[in-house]
């Protein structure tokens, strides 16, 4: 397709949520009717395919892509809910030194040809499997949790990628795991503030929340769940990337409820 | 320290954004250029590095600790990272 996009969700530090956004992310723009391609980078170290619950289904993998053996298109696997949602995963055996950048510059040219959106879930860290996952990307989206020890990743990242040649429109940020009452309470830095000391478009905040647990060992991205207050961030940041300004605001209203009548909402929120 | 301080105590929020603003600020004002060299013995590098540091301090008017540089080796070749930050 003339018009793919491909995106690069990276972070510099591990367990901030680049996996859980790059799924959410792609099943909200599945379920707005593009065909989307969802390519696990991490290769050693895989989780993209359990978060959309597809273990069982992976045959093939990146590196029988990249070895020549399939076709990329035979070893996509398509999500048993969003069948316009799919999945090139990664190897368990391998290691990265068995991807260069430009394989993955052709396996994502030769998709291009199939997907509106290609979103590729970097590893942590920003050796050799960063740099051949920010290769083939025309954007990159930042994950940092607001916490000093992801932000200062966050900033090493983005110098990085400043020196690959991405300019500032070419990146974003998303800040995941926010806890709103703690903001409240000066107990943490807020959105705004993180936005403005990395210097990148914020794209979305993410709250905090135990859903996201709860939809990992169900194997279903949380926005499949129309009921789940968590499914509005990431509609939210789908729509942005769609071009259509919703305020970030909207991202986090509401979530800071608590107490008895938060408590009774949640209960009342429940299967 | 005294139980009890006169003096109005930063909010926690408050430390996290200055520690954060200090991490942040290298990027912002700090220019990187790699470049790459084949077959360079120990010296040769050395003096390379040596040269960029005084380069910087003479002509920029930076002091020799805001001038980093970092070099890394894949096989024969060594990439130098320098990077030098302007207050």
């Amino acid at each position: 397709m003339d018009d793919s996009k491909v995106f690069v969700v990276t972070s510099g530090k591990g367990g901030v949520g680049k996996t859980t956004v790059t799924a959410n992310v792609g099943a909200c723009l599945a379920l707005l009717g593009y065909n989307v391609c969802l390519i696990d980078a991490d290769i050693g170290l895989k989780n993209l395919d359990l978060v959309l619950g597809l273990e069982n289904r992976v045959v093939y993998t990146i590196i029988d892509v990249v070895r020549g053996n399939k076709d990329p298109l035979e070893a996509v696997v398509k999500h048993k809910l969003l069948k316009n949602l799919n999945l090139l995963a990664s190897s368990q055996i391998a290691n990265k030194d068995m991807v260069s950048e430009q394989d993955m510059i052709n396996l994502v040219n030769e998709l291009s040809k199939h997907y509106h959106y290609i979103i590729i879930d970097c590893p942590a860290g920003i050796e050799r499997g960063f740099k051949n996952s920010i290769a083939p990307a025309q954007q990159a989206i930042i994950v940092t949790t607001p916490e000093l020890t992801a932000i200062s990743d966050a900033d090493r990242v983005i110098g990085m990628l400043e020196n690959q040649g991405f300019s500032e429109q070419r990146v974003s940020l998303i800040v995941n795991r926010l806890k709103p009452r703690m903001v409240q309470r000066d107990k943490m830095v807020s959105p705004e503030e993180i936005k403005n000391a990395l210097a990148v478009e914020l794209l979305g905040v993410v709250p905090d929340s135990e859903e996201i647990i709860v939809s990992t060992n169900e194997g279903n991205p949380l926005v499949l769940d129309e009921r789940n207050r968590l499914s509005i961030p990431f509609k939210n940041i789908a729509q942005r990337i769609l071009g259509n300004p919703i305020p970030i605001s909207e991202d986090i209203a509401g979530s800071s409820e608590d107490g008895f009548l938060g408590f009774i909402k949640k209960l009342l929120g429940r299967r | 320290m005294a139980w009890w301080s006169p003096a109005k105590k930063d909010s926690n929020r408050d430390i996290a954004v200055k520690r954060m603003n200090d991490l942040v600020t290298n990027r912002r004002e700090a220019c990187a250029t790699a470049i790459k060299f084949e077959n360079k013995s120990e010296e040769e590098i050395e003096s390379i590095v040596t040269y960029i540091k005084d380069y910087a301090c003479r002509n920029l008017s930076v002091n020799e600790k805001d001038v980093k540089v970092h070099i890394s080796k894949d096989g024969n070749i060594v990439t130098i990272i320098a990077s030098i930050a302007y207050k």
